[in-house]
């Protein structure tokens, strides 16, 4: 851990070196897309070099936070992933919303809460801090803690809202499926897919088979108590006439 | 007190003595899960020796109460019993803790719990057992008038198996699940004192009466002869044996789910009790042994009868189209039916002979010996019925074979008995023969036949525990899941399944048959569209399962904390098949390798699966074995292993998927003392991983072991599989702070990512405070109601 503290600690201090070109709607989208699926290929082929440290962030989330190496040693220092994380051609200019993250991932121990940005600042990826946000409060608080705050279900409401406005783009949209899906996925409440025709069929011949069952075996284990009876008593009665 | 009341006293105190010793035994083995497992050795041990404490004071109770003038001597026994209850239940546990087994068994040797079960049943068990088997030919002996020996028998006999009935649904059902084990003995221990009490004031003589009514019954002091002890031991051989065929040869359709067991044994104590009653009512009348051979005969041909025809009417109540969770309703009611239709005949008239035996032996030796005597040599029966047929017969000959035996062995003896009247007027020397030569018929008839056939089925066994299918479905998985990250296109990819008795659509292994046209759709990082391209090279077949639960327990290993110079040891409780195996193989963190043990109790299921879903092979290609990094431990209970694992003994990654009768955790593997031994063999950084299938996040069963893992080990995460409702996964660690983490390399797997999701998109740590369903609870060895809870989930 003291290792990474020393990595991204070094990425923070670096001087801004060249003027970054500023990512497109469309290549934020697809990073993020990248992030929801868990597809960290594609996340590290989004990011092209020569970006600054605000656009590498979803990776440095990623790999030191979201999915961190398990490792027990960490590989020798030749071999750290420092070029993977920070190509030389990449403008390590941090905002300083980003710096306070990275610090954040880099304590030890258990997180305090995510950085958010303050008056002024603006934050470079809101779905990505909601499902930070979201994920610190199943793994700390639970499900009655993620239901009370619901920062996935607030930034759904944010697009929402944004959406009846006639103003959210198609981007957000396919954003806007994937958040629903993940607070579908049985922790708010959610039972699960309604269930298909077949499966209705399906329990309702169960239903009718096990009543039909209950009715024959009433009907079988009379038979099987009021028989003997009868023949017993019969036998007892011819037994005293004798 | 008048005669009806003393009557219908012992009447009472035989039904209470039946009662409690069923209940014994079913608390006996609760008390041994935790210590010694539940496998059929220790089922076996404590069931025999149990029938034979019972044999031995049917015999010397039927002696006693030929010389007795009271029932004072019956009712010191029965406190004598109330007294060892008490002792069970205070110094039991420790007894069965001292004799824990240690160390891993060895190839050949006897099976671990085998000695120390013994010596348990035998301290603990036997004595009481005793002293409530004296009971009902004492009790015959004193019930006897001049003439009605039979009648007195059988209805002794009769409230005998109503008790054993009760307590065949209360014990396992009620009370075990409600009081736990040591509630159960106390309430045990309360039942014989109170019978004992009972007793005591019944042999208070009674204004203007003796207290000891008709005991001028005149007696004869020969020997019992030997030929109604064989037919009582061929009796009580066949009753056992087709007790617990019935159950297997119907577990294809109904499972063995608790409620299906004490279907099958309380409707056939049931025809038992209403047997011996009715065979009372015989049993004086002269002429009557010509009755009893046609009985016998009568029951063997409906055995026969069910034994071939049973499968038409077992579909019909149990249809194929019906799914794993719908079966379960007309499973429970169906077996209660099937079980009346099939086997009430034949277990009614086989409980008319007890009667008959009695009041023939009687003929020639007082009562109470003749009582003992043919009660005891039906109980050695059993007992060799219950050693044999779960070990032997069933696993050598099917159960359908087993019920054909059993019939024979009953023609055989009915034969030999009208051989012996010689008043028939033909060859009855003839008759055993005919029937010995129609079950070899029969047999040969059904051999290699399947009890039932599902679409695609390849093979069929019978192992010690279950039913074993080997099933093979092109469309067996859908590949991927249809939600957009993974799911535009949906590809059928054909696979085989291990089944399991009652199973329509889940199973416990599986093997992708995906040899040439390997291809599943796959994201392009390119045009972040979904492509289909070839899987990356794959031994022989695929392990990975499209999104099962597999996945989810494999996806562990990127969890755990690991060495990259050392194998990522892994513990798999619930082995079966060996499918989570080889998943771990195929998605475990790059540049590491594994050393596994496996542990699994039907050894039928690993060599079914070796011959037909390739993992030997598979096993092979990864070099385990050779690389004596595969230990597996069969036959043997994972609660058993686990206690005699040694110290040292350590994982990184302790996997727990094992299931009983199909949608049972066995309790033993689910309470807080088992996760305090399991948090003792986990490596630093380790996780332990506990495979639930029930109704999801909102499962009591569930959270239960949630509940008991956060107890016993530290926080509990639950991790729902958005592909596979209903299913959970629960992990915990020991030392890891920190809810667990997918670590990234070598997880490149399409298919992994799914369970991936799961971990970090769905898993909610489990808060044993906001609990509000007052079901949920901590499980301990004691008191462990995992069993009602999962009967009251599904349904059932």
């Amino acid at each position: 851990m003291s290792r990474l503290i020393l990595v991204l600690a070094l990425l923070c201090l670096v001087v801004p070196s060249a003027h970054a070109e500023e990512l497109t709607a469309e290549q934020r989208h697809a990073i993020v897309m990248a992030y929801l699926e868990g597809n960290p290929t594609g996340l590290r082929a989004l990011l092209p070099s020569g970006r600054n440290a605000d656009d590498w962030f979803p990776m440095i989330l990623f790999e030191h936070w979201w999915r961190p190496p398990t490792v027990a040693e960490p590989p020798e220092p030749s071999t750290l992933p420092e070029q993977e994380i920070w190509p030389d051609s990449a403008d390590r200019k941090a905002s300083a919303l980003t710096r306070r993250r990275i610090d954040w991932i880099a304590a030890p121990g258990p997180k305090a809460a995510y950085p958010m940005p303050q008056a002024g600042e603006t934050d470079p990826w809101p779905v990505l801090t909601a499902l930070v946000q979201d994920r610190l409060l199943r793994e700390q608080g639970g499900l009655a803690a993620v239901r009370a705050a619901d920062p996935l279900g607030k930034l759904a409401e944010r697009f929402r809202q944004a959406q009846a406005a006639g103003t959210l783009s198609k981007h957000r949209e396919h954003q806007l499926w994937w958040i629903d899906q993940a607070r579908n996925d049985f922790s708010y409440g959610y039972d699960g897919d309604p269930l298909t025709p077949d499966q209705v069929a399906s329990k309702e011949e169960g239903e009718a088979i096990a009543r039909r069952n209950l009715i024959l075996a009433l009907i079988s284990l009379l038979l099987l108590i009021a028989v003997p009876i009868l023949i017993g008593r019969r036998a007892a009665a011819s037994s005293d006439e004798s | 007190m008048t005669t009806a009341g003393a009557h219908a006293g012992r009447l009472a105190i035989a039904g209470v003595s039946g009662f409690l010793v069923l209940s014994l035994e079913f608390a006996a083995v609760r008390l041994f899960a935790p210590a010694f497992g539940q496998s059929t050795y220790v089922w076996s041990t404590v069931i025999a020796l149990v029938l034979a404490a019972l044999a031995a004071g049917y015999a010397f109770g039927g002696r006693l109460g030929d010389r007795a003038t009271s029932l004072r001597p019956l009712s010191l026994a029965h406190l004598g019993a109330a007294l060892w209850t008490v002792i069970v239940l205070a110094g039991g546990p420790s007894l069965v803790a001292a004799l824990v087994p240690a160390g891993l068994p060895e190839a050949g040797g006897l099976p671990m719990a085998f000695v120390a079960g013994l010596i348990a049943t035998l301290v603990l068990f036997v004595p009481p057992a005793f002293l409530l088997g004296m009971t009902s030919p004492y009790l015959i002996r004193f019930d006897a008038r001049a003439g009605h020996t039979g009648e007195a028998a059988g209805s002794i006999y009769a409230f005998g198996t109503v008790g054993s009935l009760i307590a065949c649904y209360a014990t396992p059902i009620i009370l075990l699940q409600d009081l736990g084990t040591s509630g159960t003995f106390l309430l045990c221990a309360v039942l014989a004192a109170a019978m004992g009490g009972l007793g005591l004031l019944l042999s208070r003589p009674s204004p203007g009466g003796s207290g000891a009514e008709d005991r001028a019954l005149s007696q004869p002091e020969g020997p019992v002869l030997r030929r109604w002890l064989v037919v009582a031991l061929v009796v009580g051989l066949g009753v056992t044996v087709v007790e617990f065929a019935a159950v297997r040869f119907m577990a294809p359709w109904f499972g063995q789910s608790n409620h299906v067991w004490a279907h099958v044994i309380g409707v056939l104590m049931l025809a038992l009790a209403l047997g011996s009653w009715l065979g009372g009512r015989y049993a004086d009348r002269p002429g009557s042994l010509g009755a009893l051979w046609v009985v016998l005969n009568t029951s063997a041909f409906w055995i026969y009868i069910a034994a071939g025809l049973a499968p038409l009417l077992l579909e019909w109540l149990a249809p194929t189209t019906l799914t794993s969770v719908t079966v379960l309703g007309a499973a429970r009611w169906g077996s209660l039916a099937a079980t009346a239709i099939l086997f009430g005949v034949p277990f009614l008239l086989l409980g008319m002979t007890t009667p008959f035996l009695v009041r023939k032996a009687s003929e020639n030796a007082s009562v109470g010996k003749s009582a003992g005597a043919v009660l005891a040599w039906g109980t050695v029966g059993g007992i060799a019925g219950c050693l044999l047929t779960p070990t032997v017969l069933v696993p050598a000959l099917g159960s359908r074979g087993t019920l054909l035996i059993a019939g024979a062995a009953i023609v055989a003896v009915a034969g030999w008995g009208i051989h012996r009247e010689r008043k028939w007027g033909f060859d009855s020397g003839m008759v055993p023969a005919a029937g010995l030569l129609a079950c070899v018929f029969a047999i040969w008839f059904f051999h290699g036949t399947p009890l039932r056939s599902h679409e695609g089925q390849i093979t069929e066994i019978e192992s010690r525990y279950q039913t074993v299918r080997v099933v093979e479905r092109n469309d067996g998985l859908l590949l991927p899941t249809p939600r957009p990250a993974w799911g535009a296109p949906t590809g059928k990819i054909p696979v085989r399944f291990l089944r399991h008795d009652e199973d329509a659509e889940t199973f416990q292994s599986s093997y992708l048959l995906v040899p040439t046209d390997r291809v599943v759709p796959t994201l392009s990082a390119d045009t972040n569209a979904f492509v289909r391209q070839p899987l990356p090279a794959a031994p022989a077949g695929d392990p990975l399962t499209g999104g099962q639960y597999f996945e989810h327990m494999a996806l562990g290993a990127h969890y755990v904390r690991y060495d990259e110079d050392k194998p990522i040891r892994v513990l798999i409780i619930g082995y079966a098949g060996g499918t989570v195996h080889s998943v771990l193989h195929r998605t475990k963190p790059r540049n590491t390798k594994l050393d596994v043990l496996g542990i699994e109790i039907d050894p039928a299921v690993i060599d079914v699966a070796d011959e037909y879903l390739g993992h030997k092979a598979l096993r092979a290609v990864y070099d385990d074995e050779k690389a004596g990094r595969l230990r597996l431990v069969t036959g043997e209970d994972a609660r058993t292993v686990i206690n005699a694992l040694p110290e040292d003994d350590r994982f990184e990654l302790i996997l727990v998927d094992a299931y009983a009768r199909t949608n049972y955790i066995p309790f033993q593997l689910a309470t807080r003392e088992f996760f305090d031994k399991l948090e003792a063999h986990l490596a630093p950084g380790g996780w332990i991983g506990v495979n639930v299938l029930g109704d999801g996040t909102k499962s009591p069963v569930a959270k239960s072991v949630a509940m008991t893992m956060t107890d016993a080990v530290g926080a509990t995460y639950i991790v729902p599989n958005p592909s596979y409702p209903g299913n959970v996964l629960l992990w915990t660690s020991a030392d890891v702070k920190h809810a667990p983490r997918v670590g990234s390399p070598g997880l490149a797997q399409l298919l992994m990512r799914r369970a991936a999701y799961a971990t970090e998109r769905v898993l909610v740590r489990y808060d044993p405070k906001a609990e509000t369903d007052e079901r949920v609870v901590v499980l301990t060895d004691d008191k462990a109601p995992s069993d009602k809870l999962a009967d009251e989930e599904l349904g059932i």
